[in-house]
């Protein structure tokens, strides 16, 4: 599983990280800032960087990092 | 431009809503009117789609937006209209007893000014997510939500009002969805007039600096211009004729 460079460049936004804080491991525990709020600004950032639109019940599930990667690849091609 | 946009129109049987009503009516949109009077809803023409409902009750709002939803596919604007003015001040030293302003009637103020914002836009703008649908919401305030003596209630659901619509304009950007205020000041309609007497009306005439009531036009064409510019966003329109400045 491949973090690509849109993903990282999303998350650094998003999230505030540094690309060398980004790991396949990552979810919602490990970020401070990963609250309901940023889960909206991270889901359009997302729908505009792989130009795909998400369903709810697919952002409820994209808590962690290897999540959102699974489900980025079945609806891109990332 | 607004030719089969889904519009709800809260309160929309009568006074401002009705005019903002036939307005957008006159442009080709597909009107959706929410008001608890039947008897006003039923003497409207069979061109709006009419719900009677009381927009504090979540159940009935979540019942109706869900129908309107399901029928036309997305709504595309809301227009949070309804609302009464109240007016008391926060003791009232004529009163012998009972000075304090009631807990009741603040609580019904804001049931019906304030909540009544939130359970619509809630329910409304989740379709919209849902949806992806780049919508507007148009919050109709008042010169009121500055503070206006006698009105603790009012001016406190009003102020709340603008609140609402600067936080979600924030939050909900990402997304295209606008949210933007509306804030009337004197407007010459019958409340008006049945609110206040001539010669209230007359003092107020002349601290406009314009020397008169706005009309419904001007705050329907307010409304419009809030629909359909898309890079306004999260502001208060102030429809008074400069009383506030």
């Amino acid at each position: 599983m491949v973090i690509n460079d849109k993903i990282i460049k999303v998350f650094t936004l998003i999230f505030d990280l540094t690309p060398n804080q980004i790991h396949i491991d990552l979810t919602q525990n490990d970020v401070v800032k990963w609250d309901s709020l940023a889960q909206m600004q991270l889901v359009a950032a997302l729908e505009k960087e792989f130009n795909i639109e998400l369903k709810l019940d697919e952002v409820v599930t994209m808590i962690s990092l290897r999540a959102i990667i699974n489900i980025l690849e079945k609806k891109s091609s990332l | 431009m607004l030719r089969n946009k889904v519009i709800i129109v809260t309160g929309g049987a009568s006074g401002l809503g009705l005019d903002i009503s036939n307005r957008l009516l006159n442009e080709k949109a597909i009107v959706v009117i929410f008001d608890i009077d039947r008897e006003k809803l039923n003497s409207l023409s069979e061109t709006f789609v009419k719900y009677c409902v009381d927009v504090t009750s979540y159940q009935q709002i979540e019942s109706a937006v869900s129908d309107v939803f399901n029928r036309f596919g997305a709504i595309n604007v809301l227009i949070n209209n309804a609302g009464s003015i109240y007016s008391e001040p926060l003791i009232n030293i004529l009163e012998k007893k009972n000075r304090k302003h009631s807990l009741k009637s603040f609580k019904k103020c804001l049931d019906i000014n304030l909540t009544s914002v939130f359970i619509l836009g809630s329910i409304v703008i989740e379709k919209m997510v849902v949806k992806r649908t780049k919508g507007v919401v148009v919050n109709i305030s008042s010169i009121s939500a500055k503070g206006n003596a006698g009105q603790t209630a009012y001016s406190a659901a009003k102020a709340g009002v603008e609140a609402l619509t600067k936080t979600w304009a924030k939050e909900l950007g990402i997304f295209g969805i606008r949210v933007v205020a509306i804030a009337p000041g004197f407007i010459n309609t019958q409340s008006t007039h049945q609110a206040l007497n001539e010669e209230v009306v007359n003092n107020i005439k002349q601290k406009v600096p314009l020397k008169t009531l706005g009309n419904a036009e001007d705050v329907s064409q307010a409304i419009i211009y809030a629909i359909t510019s898309e890079y306004v966003n999260g502001t208060v329109l102030k429809i008074d004729g400069g009383l506030t400045l």
